[in-house]
């Protein structure tokens, strides 16, 4: 026990100060903005740090700064930043990465691998594309002081936990370029008034940007195929009158809306092999829906309309769904998992493919099946 | 030396031998032709028992062996005069027949002692409400009561070259240990000094040499408890003069127990032990917890939260390290003012430095929100341990853990528990390990968990000899 | 000494898992999959299987000599000369192993936790606490491990918890397409993951058992769990990335626990890391201990003052630690180490049994 109590002595002597990260001259970094310049040669960095003021008597009021950082590289403005404002920024717990698309669209890679690796990231939280300028979104705003950030934030989770946009975070963002059957499909957010409003998705190849967007009903979409289930998602549309395709619809008012959520949903891929040429998959999607609306009014729901709503449904939704694919597989972007199926289950196809080439050639069919549960009166 | 036949030589030895005091007496009477002289210290001699059984038998009774005269039961006789001097210092009456070089010792001690009371110290919510006082007698007659069976040894010792205090060392025969026995009746024949404070020099004079802040012997003022810990084969210790008993050899859990887990149902009584111990780990490790995370690795808590902690630190002058050592510093010297105070006043210095400081210390931007709420629960949290040793020694070990978090961070928080467990791990008590590890299926259900009666009676805690004594026997036992 | 110096069947257990689980819990599938990619868990498995036959090889020689330990009954199968030159061996053996498993996590500690403290005092510190601790008798060390299970318990929920996010499991098939040699390859890469029941060398007469069968339950039930945990760990990593991504992260565990999300806490990384301190400190200190103890028995007769061996051997492992900061030649020293481990893991006992079958004397004093 001497021994110890010297020990710790002389440990106390050597007075540790090395690691210190005190929290109270830590600025918080909230929101990053990376982006490119306008002639696509500057990086500009946007730090927002978020502080509480008036804090204490059971109120706390955010208050956000905005630090501009420019440089020739990622690396070379978080360089910058430590000789302006407070210094060393450290971003241990940012929580959304903000990317522009003009950054995004030209090898976000070489920028921001550093990251996976580098002591302090915070590499978990999610990354969404912005369109439009970063810069002016999160400069500071005299006069007024919304929380922007936490609007964004919130907005950002809310979304994820509905399921409207996949949660992809910087890890595997990064992590995507090592493997081509990884590919992921970043959300898009625009401005919208004084808001934030999801535009969509920027589909990757190995985390180089395809130029190729999904809408936010093919989005929805994707999300449907992707097999994530979450019953508050609500799909709405409206249904063309039996017979005609949504696009030669010829009388929008004779159109049945349809809202409907869904309840359960199960997923699977087929992988038919050919004797010559590409494999044929078919992604089986079943569905248990609940429909608030189905063009009936306030009437409920008889068993016969309903099994033939169903199949009206199913064929729309199959139409978009084959929609999402083909710009899917345009884009080159194996967002569905499709070849990661084949690899595991059927190896012999999987060795005879060149996954590049074969991709885009590839005969995807979506086959979905809808049944409604809530179906009252005979 | 030897008494004279003379009582007039005798008395100026004895006032000699006394120091002069002035509460030796000395008293004459005859009785036919004898001539009694009776010596007694005022002050500690019962009067109606001299009256009435030594001078009035005495007296209806000339010529009688005085023996058959008085009717007292503490009767000897000696040549002594050291022997006589010493009685009378105990209370006895010192009889001697004129022409006699013989003195009568006759019992006649004066028992001026507090009612059995409430103990003060170990109140619980079920369970007798007796506690010891400090009369020596007292106290063995309420054992011998709570354990009514001849097993019961009671050894008397005599301490202290100068106080000559008596101490009582009681064990159940068939249940204590032989070697632990032996071992401590060797370390407590070895002990020379002049006075003994009990408990603290007992204590100090008996355990192992080997230095350490966790309490070895375990302190009690309940005779209830006492009892339960002889009939797990451990020796208690009574000292004349204290109330309080020392038990030993215990272990590290016994510290964390109380007598109500026992009384109440087992499942209550392991959630209350298991909060209890939560509130030992954590009264020890919160503040250095706490400065760790804000100023070594707030990235483990989520953002909102961390810029809560952020808000309450803004303006604070001084590095989170130094307010909490100041402020439990402010705690340890409320808590000693409030032991010293009288009551009315402990109520106005609470209030003065609860309130008063807490307060004004925050709006001064001295110490923040944060740090005094971390600080208010960690010594609520010590207060859940029952034992006042073991809490002072949990209060003494938040400071290094303090420190080793402001160097290290949650790193050097994790090596102060390793160290704590190792140092634990070496101590022993009478060569018995002080600490065996809580969480083995057949420890844990006394020391995390207040297990059933029925699964207690192989329980690690014991050292009863007798490995077939059960504590509960069925019904259909053959 | 009223409770003897013997330790019970479950201390045992607990001694045997903390000291094989160790630094590696990080790294796992990573230096299993260089050759067999998201096949690493069969290679882990394969290698806990070789370890539970070593076990077997050990306790049989244990039993031959059941009151003596190693270092003790080694002069007995080869000899003194022999006898003395192996303890001294085996004894280098484990206090560079102590040394090596320190440096590793001390490594692991200043690259993503303390990131200026300078080396010496991180080293220095965990060096300092297992040489205390190491310097008590087994029955301090056994019930400080029992206490240290605690810590592996919250540490295995931890990683339970953390690994059920997001993954995939097609990320395992087809399963064993590496083939064998692959598979047999990386089992060896694996092995210093298993190496610490050969400490049943000298705690088997210290084991307090009614039959001598328990302690080979015991001991395999313990390489079972060990087994079990790192399979898991590689189910959880390969679950999580797929085959190329792992070929870019060398410590995938850590990047897995950081993305744990609570509304209280968040980056479980960091308190892995401190909590599996504990964890290496066992190792550290179990292997410094055995090597004081091999140490004592060079001399013709026995080194009575064991904290002194414990502390000369700790300075002695420092001031070689103080050289081995940079990250390359810990690498390589890990390397070259495995081989060694094997050998005396299993192949010196095999050896040992060997012998002393063919000598066909069994003393028993």
């Amino acid at each position: 026990m001497k021994r110890a109590a010297v020990g710790i002595f002389m440990l106390l002597l050597l007075t540790g100060c090395w690691d210190r990260m005190p929290l109270r001259n830590l600025p918080m970094l909230d929101v990053a903005g990376i982006e490119l310049n306008e002639n696509g040669k500057e990086v500009v960095l946007d730090l927002v740090i978020t502080t509480y003021k008036k804090a204490g008597q059971g109120q706390a009021e955010p208050l956000s700064e905005t630090t501009e950082l420019r440089g020739n590289s990622l690396i070379e403005a978080i360089g910058k930043g430590e000789y302006i404002d407070q210094g060393r920024f450290l971003g241990i717990s940012t929580r959304s990465y903000l990317i522009g698309e003009r950054f995004a669209s030209k090898d976000p890679m070489k920028e921001l691998s550093f990251l996976l690796h580098a002591p302090y990231a915070s590499i978990n939280s999610s990354v969404v594309i912005f369109e439009g300028n970063v810069s002016e979104l999160l400069k500071n705003k005299s006069g007024t002081r919304k929380p922007l950030t936490k609007k964004l934030n919130d907005f950002i989770k809310a979304l994820q936990m509905n399921g409207t946009i996949p949660d992809i975070s910087m890890m595997t963002f990064i992590l995507s370029q090592e493997d081509p059957l990884e590919d992921v499909a970043l959300p898009m957010l625009k401005q919208y008034e004084s808001g934030i409003e999801l535009d969509g998705a920027l589909l990757f190849d190995q985390a180089k940007s395809t130029g190729m967007k999904l809408s936010k009903d093919q989005l929805q979409m994707m999300m449907l195929l992707l097999g994530e289930t979450s019953g508050k998602q609500k799909f709405t549309g409206s249904l063309p009158a039996t017979g005609e395709t949504q696009q030669s619809s010829s009388d929008p008012s004779k159109d049945i809306d349809y809202g409907l959520s869904i309840k359960k949903k199960s997923k699977k891929i087929t992988v038919q092999g050919e004797p010559n040429g590409p494999p044929k998959i078919i992604i089986n999607i079943r569905m248990k829906v609940y429909v608030f609306e189905l063009g009936e009014g306030v009437k409920a729901l008889k068993f016969d309309y309903a099994n033939r709503m169903e199949k009206e449904l199913a064929k729309h939704l199959e139409e978009q769904a084959a929609e999402t694919i083909k710009i899917l597989q345009k884009a080159n972007a194996d967002v569905l998992g499709i070849g990661k199926q084949i690899k595991a289950f059927h190896p012999n196809i999987w060795k005879s493919l060149d996954w590049q080439k074969d991709y885009p050639q590839l005969s995807i069919k979506p086959v979905i099946t809808v049944q409604i549960l809530d179906a009252d009166i005979k | 030396m030897l008494a004279d036949s003379s009582p007039v030589n005798n008395e100026k030895i004895l006032q000699a031998m006394l120091s002069h005091s002035s509460d030796f007496k000395s008293s004459d009477f005859t009785a036919g032709d004898r001539h009694y002289r009776l010596y007694y210290i005022d002050t500690m001699i019962e009067l109606a028992v001299v009256q009435d059984h030594i001078i009035r038998p005495l007296l209806h009774h000339p010529n009688i062996v005085i023996r058959e005269a008085v009717s007292i039961l503490d009767y000897r006789e000696t040549e002594l005069l050291t022997d006589a001097a010493q009685a009378l210092v105990e209370g006895k009456s010192v009889v001697q027949i004129d022409g006699e070089a013989k003195f009568y010792l006759l019992g006649s001690e004066l028992k001026k002692e507090r009612t059995v009371n409430i103990p003060v110290n170990e109140r619980v919510l079920r369970g007798s409400n007796e506690a010891l006082i400090e009369n020596l007698q007292t106290n063995l007659n309420l054992l011998r009561k709570l354990i009514a069976t001849p097993d019961l040894a009671v050894k008397y010792y005599q301490l202290g070259t100068r106080s000559n205090t008596k101490v009582a060392v009681l064990y159940i025969q068939s249940l204590a240990n032989d070697e632990v026995l032996k071992e401590f009746e060797k370390r407590i024949g070895s002990i020379n000094i002049d006075y003994v404070e009990a408990p603290g020099f007992i204590q100090e004079l008996i355990q192992d040499k080997k230095f350490t802040i966790f309490p070895r012997l375990l302190v009690t003022e309940r005779p209830d408890r006492v009892r339960a810990y002889l009939m797990d084969g451990k020796i208690a210790i009574l000292t004349d003069g204290s109330p309080d008993c020392l038990i030993v050899p215990v272990s590290f859990w016994a510290f964390l127990q109380s007598p109500d887990d026992y009384q109440i149902g087992w499942l209550i009584g392991s959630s209350f032990r298991f909060l209890r111990i939560a509130c030992f780990i954590l009264a020890i490790s919160l503040p250095g917890l706490y400065v760790a995370l804000v100023t070594f690795d707030p990235r483990i808590l989520p953002f909102e939260i961390t810029l809560t902690l952020q808000s309450t630190m803004q303006y604070i002058a001084i590095p989170p390290v130094f307010e909490a050592t100041l402020m439990l510093l402010t705690l340890e010297i409320l808590r000693e003012a409030t032991i010293r105070l009288a009551s009315p006043n402990s109520q106005t210095i609470g209030i003065v430095g609860g309130i008063v400081i807490g307060t004004i210390v925050v709006q001064a931007n001295l110490i923040s929100t944060m740090m005094v709420v971390v600080v208010a629960f960690t010594a609520l949290a010590s207060y859940l341990i029952p034992s006042y040793e073991m809490r002072s020694a949990a209060r003494l070990l938040t400071f290094p853990f303090i420190l080793m978090a402001s160097v290290l961070g949650m790193l050097g928080l994790e090596l102060s528990f390793l160290l704590v467990l190792a140092h634990l791990s070496r101590i022993h008590t009478m060569g018995i390990p002080y600490f065996y590890s809580g969480i083995s299926a057949d420890t844990i259900k006394d020391t995390f968990f207040r297990g059933p009666i029925r699964s207690l009676n192989r329980s690690k805690e014991s050292m009863a000899q007798d490995s077939s004594r059960i504590r509960v026997r069925r019904r259909d036992n053959k | 000494m009223i409770h003897l110096d013997k330790i019970s069947i479950k201390q045992l257990f607990c001694l045997v898992i903390l000291t094989q689980v160790g630094v590696h819990v990080l790294t796992i599938p990573y230096e299993e999959s260089k050759n067999t990619g998201y096949d690493a868990w069969i290679s882990v498995l394969l290698c806990g299987v070789i370890g539970q036959a070593a076990i077997l090889l050990i306790y049989l020689l244990g039993k031959r000599y059941a009151d003596r330990t190693l270092p003790q009954y080694i002069f007995s199968i080869f000899g003194k000369p022999i006898g003395k030159i192996l303890n001294l061996l085996i004894a280098a053996y484990y206090a560079v192993s102590s040394l090596v498993v320190a440096v590793s996590y001390s490594d692991v500690i200043s690259r993503w936790m303390l990131f200026t403290t300078p080396w010496y005092v991180i080293s220095g510190v965990s060096i300092a606490i297992a040489a205390y601790i190491a310097s008590s008798s087994l029955r301090s060390i056994a019930t400080i491990t029992q206490s240290i299970i605690v810590m592996f318990a919250i540490c295995f929920l931890i990683v339970v918890i953390s690994g059920t996010g997001k993954g995939d499991w097609r990320h395992f098939l087809p399963v064993g397409t590496h083939g064998i040699g692959p598979i047999l390859k990386d089992t060896i890469f694996a092995f210093w993951a298993y190496a610490g029941y050969e400490l049943l060398l000298y705690v088997f007469p210290f084991v307090h058992c009614h039959k001598k069968k328990n302690i080979l339950i015991a001991m395999s039930a313990a390489n079972g769990f060990t087994t079990f945990f790192y399979v898991l760990i590689s189910v959880i990593v390969t679950y999580t990335f797929s085959e190329s991504q792992l070929k870019s992260i060398p410590e995938p565990m850590i990047f897995i626990l950081r993305q744990f999300k609570w509304p209280v806490v968040q980056s479980l990384d960091i308190l892995f890391m401190t909590i599996w301190l504990g964890v290496t400190t066992v190792t550290v200190y179990v292997y410094l201990f055995l090597s004081a103890r091999y140490l004592a028995f060079v001399r013709s007769t026995e080194i009575r003052n064991h904290s002194l061996l414990v502390w000369g051997l700790a300075i002695g492992c420092f001031t070689a630690g103080l050289w081995l900061s940079d990250r390359q030649s810990i690498l390589r020293i890990s390397d070259y180490f495995n081989n060694v481990s094997m050998i005396v893991s299993s192949i010196i006992p095999a050896i040992l049994l060997l012998v002393s079958l063919a000598r066909g004397k069994v003393e028993r004093v």
